[in-house]
């Protein structure tokens, strides 16, 4: 099964000089992300899979697909540990 | 804004109170005032945010917000999409105006503007000598209103000390003050060395307009410069901040729009335009600003 992920329907988004501020409405918590997070967020408006969030680092930045796919993981655990995205059926 | 309210002495004061703030929506709004024999006692199960005194639902299922101030004595339900509001007030509190006019009325307005796209912040405004436009966000505590009665007395530009609207639409984003007297603790009062001043005997403070300090009132300000402003024990320093961080900040000095979910997005999207127009800082205050004439205006180039 393929696992999906987007962000909660209930977050907001703003970029600003390329850094994101997140604002959790249920949670009435805000934060700021760095550029890596915004691409990720980003496409996170709509449902995506690890790898399409790998192609996204990938398509955005220098970085090899290995040092991508941490970097994805990464922010993608802590997002869901935060109820900042959610993860869908396939 | 279109009062009704059967009782004249209300309708009165509230008239009074809403023509001083000197704030001119560009649309009447609906407010209806009555008074209730009983505190309000009903349940609401939505979402809530509680603020000193109050407490808002907010959220489905019709997406009106309810504010219920201290237990039930006060009770208001505010239609966020047209922005009218009804409020109800048991006697004992309704015989006493000071005791609910800004605790409890001045949140509901604040609701109510949002209709307009006004968006409530807890910041100070101000224009200094050069003509820059000032917005100095922060707590209770953070000394924003010690620094306006400071920079009016040095002769600049003041509009509140803490009640501040963002108005959604102008490019670049304006402020508008609800005009009221600042609002001085006793350790600010004795530090500026002021004498005189109105009692502000609910509050515990003393109340002085701009002009009574030697500076002028102003009524709207595009801010240059957003400053998040904290007291501290050494000298006073101007750092700048990165917009983001300010974003973050600003957000939490502009909580309402926690209870209207549907423009969030427009709320983060104004804070941030605020952000990018303007140079932001986190100011630290110390008590050197008392001896430098010019200190802030001479910390930013």
């Amino acid at each position: 099964m393929t696992v999906r992920y987007q962000r909660h329907p209930n977050v907001r988004l703003t970029a600003l000089e390329g850094e994101g501020v997140v604002l959790h409405l249920d949670e009435r918590r805000y934060f700021t992300v760095n550029a890596t997070g915004l691409t990720l967020l980003e496409a996170l408006v709509e449902p995506r899979t690890l790898d399409d969030l790998v192609s996204a680092l990938i398509g955005e930045y220098e970085v090899q697909p290995p040092e991508a796919r941490a970097t994805a993981e990464t922010f993608l655990r802590q997002c869901l540990d935060r109820g900042v995205v959610r993860t869908l059926e396939a | 804004m279109r009062l009704a309210c059967d009782r004249a002495d209300l309708r009165m004061a509230v008239e009074r109170w809403l023509a001083d703030s000197q704030l001119t929506a560009p649309r009447a709004l609906d407010l209806e005032l009555a008074v209730a024999g009983e505190p309000w006692g009903g349940r609401d199960l939505r979402p809530c945010l509680r603020q000193p005194d109050i407490d808002l639902f907010y959220g489905p299922p019709d997406g009106a917000l309810r504010l219920v101030w201290r237990g039930g004595a006060g009770h208001a339900v505010v239609d966020l999409a047209s922005g009218a509001a009804r409020v109800t007030l048991v006697e004992a509190a309704a015989a006493r105006p000071e005791s609910w006019l800004r605790p409890f009325l001045l949140l509901v307005v604040a609701a109510q503007y949002r209709a307009l796209g006004w968006s409530h912040v807890h910041a100070a405004t101000a224009v200094d000598p050069r003509g820059r436009g000032w917005l100095v966000a922060g707590d209770s505590r953070s000394g924003k209103s010690t620094t306006a009665a400071l920079l009016a007395s040095r002769g600049w530009g003041v509009g509140t000390d803490d009640t501040a609207f963002l108005l959604d639409g102008t490019r670049p984003v304006a402020v508008l003050a609800w005009r009221e007297p600042i609002a001085l603790r006793d350790d600010g009062y004795r530090l500026l060395g002021l004498t005189g001043g109105a009692a502000l005997e609910r509050r515990g403070k003393t109340g002085f307009f701009p002009d009574e300090l030697g500076g002028r009132w102003v009524d709207r300000v595009t801010p240059e410069i957003v400053a998040i402003a904290a007291v501290h024990e050494g000298p006073t320093t101007l750092e700048p901040l990165r917009p983001a961080l300010a974003v973050a900040d600003l957000l939490s000095w502009s909580l309402l729009f926690v209870v209207d979910p549907g423009r969030a997005q427009r709320h983060l999207e104004l804070v941030t335009r605020l952000a990018s127009q303007a140079r932001c800082y986190r100011l630290r205050l110390g008590k050197d600003i008392f001896e430098h004439r010019d200190l802030l205006s001479e910390l930013v180039p």
